[in-house]
């Protein structure tokens, strides 16, 4: 790999380098962010922000049904 | 192609899963970022201050996480159906299976986020109520004319690969011009 091609991924790189390291994990605002979120009620968060895609995934489910031809009727 | 099962649930949830997910994803995008409306959790911690404000975008970041994941999966069934000749092609269909599926997130969200958890509320504030049930009566409006598109389509299935247009042949055995 010639060193033009290499360019982009050493820019992402840095990119990303510089974004975590001013991203300051470990600052006290983050530190207050991440107990809020990993904290009481997270897994119950979860759930109530899963359930409307789990509730339409399965609604998809059952629309794929619509015009199957019968198992035992079925020819390849 | 006559005789042939046409498989329309194939499009139908497809379309139905991509709806869902650019319904989430225009939610997001408009409501809770440029118009910043409200945010996952806004009635639960108002983002008042930096660290509420961070902790909806963590929880806003995860809605669009499901959205996304919710879009792949419309495309891959989108794409096997594609592959498949029993499957008809039809615009009004899809185009049905996507309103289906953004109306039915709308309820979907409508009920169970505003109305039932209280999570957040469209436009919180004086008309809250009435904002919450305009979101419901938009959402089961794009239902309805969903469902009316898939049940149009249905008259009319056309399986992939055969002709848009139809032939002389197909014209004259059904006697349109």
């Amino acid at each position: 790999m010639s060193h033009r091609q290499l360019q982009p991924f050493v820019l992402l790189a840095g990119l990303l380098l510089a974004t975590s390291v001013f991203a300051c994990p470990n600052c006290s605002t983050a530190q207050a962010v991440r107990a809020t979120v990993l904290g009481e009620g997270f897994w119950s968060h979860l759930v109530m922000v899963a359930v409307p895609f789990l509730l339409l995934g399965a609604l998809s489910a059952g629309l794929y049904r619509i015009g199957l031809a019968p198992r035992e009727g079925r020819q390849r | 192609m006559k005789g042939e099962s046409r498989h329309q649930g194939a499009v139908i949830s497809a379309g139905v899963l991509l709806g869902t997910g650019l319904g989430g994803f225009l939610d997001g995008i408009v409501l809770h970022q440029l118009l910043q409306w409200h945010n996952m959790l806004s009635s639960r911690l108002p983002p008042t201050d930096l660290v509420a404000m961070k902790v909806n975008m963590f929880w806003d970041g995860l809605f669009h996480a499901f959205t996304w994941l919710v879009t792949v999966g419309g495309l891959a069934l989108l794409w096997r159906a594609g592959r498949r000749p029993e499957v008809p092609w039809s615009t009004r269909t899809f185009v049905g299976s996507l309103s289906l599926g953004w109306g039915a997130f709308n309820v979907v969200e409508g009920l169970i986020d505003h109305q039932w958890l209280g999570l957040h509320h469209v436009h919180p504030g004086a008309g809250q109520l009435a904002w919450d049930v305009g979101f419901l009566l938009f959402g089961a409006l794009l239902v309805v004319v969903g469902w009316a598109l898939i049940r149009a389509g249905s008259k009319h299935p056309r399986s992939r690969g055969a002709p848009v247009r139809p032939t002389a042949r197909e014209r004259l055995a059904t006697g349109r011009t």
